[in-house]
């Protein structure tokens, strides 16, 4: 018969069918973690090693396999993490039950038999490892074939008691069992040698040779008294293993049987390795407790005590009787933090999914055209084409086109539609005749830009917004809840997704597009539905890059055809797509702020220099009275407009005067119109006292825009 | 697995009252809210409702895919972590790994709809192939 190994530390030794990984490593002769109380039930960290290239495996709970390679953790210190296998992927399944019974034991299976049909029962002896339970209550299975997620209606946590384990000097050496473990390594036929079981209560001191046990030191009525022997067996006193049960207040996650058993606190410790997961002595919560950190959940992040590998299922009740002895009450035992049992990233993260990003229709289409492409308000974008100062220079002088589906859309109709958007929005509406439109700033009630955009009339009750890309979904949640607050008779469509939109800017914007079959595209903020290029459009005039503008909202089918008319039909003009870089450039240089890159969360209108967009002598909007009283107070801030010579300095760097910061730039471009960098910038209120300085060069306050200050081209 | 498609229709915004009439007309239409409806392969002009302030628009944001109920319990099922019903015909909306979703089950199959942009994103995560984009 051929003998069936695993290997440890590089030596093959024999295990047999039926034993863990920690059995075969003691048959041998030696400790699966080199020393330590072993309880050979999963509940301490005293058996860890690598298993498989897997580090911090229990190995009381890990089969042996043929070609099962161990290596045991280093001593006094960690294994490395460089040296972990590269993550799989692993399986997540969800599932949903009344009940979720975990534990297989007496209580568990009398909870299971009386919970009706849609009850689960989680038994770690059938490989089912519960790692964590959650508010909701979600219950974190960890199985061979996947990580399973059950959502129950109500969780029952029957997993029994664990047995104490000593604190004392000497409770690191090898040949120290708990009683079940020393009847199971036993059993196993693990060579114990002579053995003597001593009580917690009488336990002094254990003694040893070579990191072995020799003896131990009890005191009894007569005094002390040492003992020769070889193993030491700990007698049983139970503690609940409730861990789990620790994970969480929801009201329908409950203990049963033992696992909700009251128990007595263990003997003080006076000395000895408290926490053996990281070693914390009683040295240690000695100089935590004289620092102040008097209470239990302070003393555990103080000295790491319960925040190891066994989440202080060896620990807690030592640190529960120290604290008691120390402050005269008996603490309340700490929150249980997953996991319960080492996971690796691979099992924290499985089907864990990252915020996503939408793309464009037009996509693909940027990425042919060798696009960067970047990430913004929850959107991939074209940062640039290869040559943002080409592509700048192509809005001033010629014709571009730029991508802007990103933007919120939203359709309104209703016979209230004027009365909601007169609440929302801090500028008239009524006065917006049909064709026309208005740019806008959308305000919280504590009077702070939190979006902006436009507003197009399309008839008496029904209008089309827009938004930024980043703030349309937060825009559409805003307007449901204040028309529904309001009861007010409007529908809501969003667009956002459904719409493409494609931005023609430059001084022949209006000549390409005449070219693509639009006599007469819209004067400056007039919109109107037209065909361009046979793709119908909603066309609106309008200007963000200082020239003349035109964003043709269109159905999102049919964007790269829209797209690729353009570009053929600017061919003659030199046109070219311009991205995100150039576009900030160019509304730079015209002084257009862009929220929440220029404005902070308690941006005001008057901070920004906007009051002429806010009408304060409406009857009501969101934020008036917010805004009738700030405005009433001195104003500490302000956006202002600062010139530098030479590059761009960093957006977000620091404005000086003299040697104090007295504000910080929100937004920098070089520009190639003027020779010189311009910038956004917040600034104390008030004329500074001195020369401005940013990035160790000059700054000067300047008016804003840089660029048409008459604003006649985007009329053009 | 199948790959996702365009799922071209009209989206209709009206009084509950209105669309429930509209509803009951076309079989194939899907209530996405108690004022919001959409109807696969009609066009706007195709569409008469009783609210003479409805919103009524070409929809072309949506892409759709079809899974047999083995593909769904195998392929999607996983990635939701939420109920679904378990009745048929039955429509729901939620997350799908991550990415929001609506789910039409009949009794042979199962349609899984998402907005066009963000069909990388599921079709990534569902570890399905692309097979294509609007127009591209």
């Amino acid at each position: 018969m051929t003998a069936v190994r695993i290997v440890v530390d590089g030596q093959p030794i024999d295990f047999q069918n039926g034993d863990s990984v920690a059995l075969a490593v003691l048959r041998s002769g030696e400790h699966p973690a080199r020393g330590g109380t072993l309880c050979l039930a999963g509940d301490c960290g005293n058996c860890v090693a690598t298993v498989n290239g897997t580090s911090w495996v229990r190995t009381c709970q890990s089969p042996a396999r043929p070609g099962t390679v161990v290596q045991r953790h280093p001593v006094g210190s960690h294994p490395s993490t460089t040296t972990q296998p590269a993550a799989t992927s692993v399986n997540v399944r969800h599932s949903h039950a009344a009940v979720a019974v975990i534990g297989g034991g007496a209580s568990g299976r009398a909870a299971f038999a009386t919970a009706g049909d849609h009850a689960v029962l989680l038994d770690s002896a059938r490989g089912e490892e519960v790692v964590a339970v959650y508010p909701g209550p979600l219950v974190v299975v960890r199985t061979a074939e996947a990580m399973c997620h059950i959502h129950a209606d109500e969780v029952v946590i029957a997993t029994g008691a664990s047995e104490l384990q000593p604190v004392c000097p000497g409770n690191q050496l090898r040949g120290i069992y708990t009683q079940r473990a020393a009847a199971i390594a036993a059993a196993a036929g693990v060579e114990l040698g002579v053995t003597l079981t001593v009580d917690l209560d009488g336990l002094v001191r254990i003694t040893g040779v070579d990191g072995h046990v020799t003896g131990v030191v009890t005191r009894g009525p007569e005094g002390e008294r040492e003992h020769g022997c070889d193993t030491i067996i700990i007698a049983t006193r139970l503690a609940p293993r409730d861990l789990l049960a620790r994970m969480t207040d929801d009201p329908a996650v409950r203990k049963v049987g033992a696992a909700a058993h009251p128990y007595a606190l263990p003997p003080v410790p006076v000395e000895g390795v408290v926490c053996t997961c990281g070693f914390t002595t009683v040295e240690d919560l000695d100089g935590a407790w004289g620092r102040g950190f008097q209470e239990l959940e302070l003393l555990k992040r103080a000295t790491l005590c319960g925040t190891g590998t066994c989440q202080g299922s060896v620990c807690q009740p030592h640190l529960r009787a120290y604290i008691t002895a120390k402050s005269g009450a008996i603490p309340k035992p700490f929150t249980g933090r997953p996991a319960a049992r080492q996971i690796t990233l691979g099992e924290a993260a499985a089907n864990t999914h990252a915020d996503f990003f939408r793309y464009t229709a037009l996509h693909d289409e940027h990425l042919a055209l060798g696009a960067t492409m970047d990430r913004f308000g929850a959107w991939w974008r074209p940062w640039h084409y290869g040559d943002h100062v080409a592509e700048y220079w192509a809005v001033r002088e010629g014709v571009s086109i730029g991508d802007v589906s990103t933007l919120g859309k939203m359709v309104v109709s209703g016979p209230d539609a004027v009365e909601a958007l007169e609440r929302l929005y801090p500028t008239t509406v009524a006065d917006i005749r049909p064709g026309r439109s208005r740019y806008v700033l959308l305000l919280n009630e504590r009077g702070h830009i939190f979006d902006d955009g436009m507003i197009l009339r399309e008839s008496d009750t029904r209008f089309v917004l827009s938004f930024t890309s980043g703030g349309a979904a937060n825009a559409e949640m805003w307007f449901r809840d204040w028309i529904e607050s309001w009861g007010l008779d409007i529908h809501v469509l969003d667009r956002t997704m459904s719409l493409g939109a494609i931005n023609v800017t430059g001084p022949l914007a209006g000549a390409l597009l005449q070219k693509l079959g639009v006599d007469e595209p819209p004067k400056f903020l007039q919109h109107r539905h037209a065909d361009v290029a046979g793709v119908s459009c909603r066309i609106m005039r309008l200007s963000f890059t200082g020239e003349a503008s035109f964003e043709l909202h269109h159905p999102i089918d049919m964007s790269v055809e829209l797209w690729r008319a353009l570009l053929e039909a600017g061919r003659e003009w030199g046109i070219r797509p311009h991205g995100l870089q150039a576009l900030f450039g160019l509304r730079l240089e015209k002084g257009h702020v862009i929220i929440g890159m220029d404005t902070d969360m308690d941006t005001t209108p008057r901070r920004v220099g906007m009051d002429w967009a806010v009408k304060m002598n409406k009857p009501f909007f969101l934020g008036q009275e917010a805004l009738a009283r700030t405005n009433a107070l001195p104003n500490q801030r302000r956006l202002v407009a600062l010139t530098v010579d030479g590059p761009a300095p960093i957006e977000g760097s620091p404005v000086w005067c003299g040697e104090d910061i007295v504000g910080q730039a929100t937004t920098t471009f070089a520009s190639p119109l003027l020779g010189h960098s311009v910038m956004l910038a917040w600034l104390r209120y008030g004329e500074p006292p001195g020369p401005l300085t940013v990035d160790g060069r000059p700054a000067s306050i300047a008016h804003v825009p840089f660029y048409d200050t008459e604003g006649l081209r985007a009329r053009m | 697995m199948p790959g996702c498609s365009p799922l071209p229709g009209v989206r209709v915004v009206a009084t509950p009252a209105a669309l429930s009439l509209l509803e009951a007309t076309y079989p194939n239409a899907l209530r996405f809210a108690p004022d919001d409806l959409f109807i696969a392969g009609l066009r706007p002009d195709e569409v008469a409702v009783d609210d003479e302030h409805a919103i009524i628009e070409a929809e072309a944001g949506f892409s759709a895919m079809c899974f047999t109920p083995s593909q769904f319990t195998t392929g999607v099922a996983p990635h939701i972590e939420w109920p679904v019903p378990t009745e048929r015909p039955a429509f729901t909306q939620g997350m799908v790994a991550a990415v929001p979703c609506k789910l039409h089950f009949t009794v042979h199959d199962v349609t899984v709809i998402t907005n066009t942009v963000q069909v990388r994103d599921l079709e990534d995560r569902l570890g399905l192939n692309r097979v294509g984009y609007p127009n591209a």
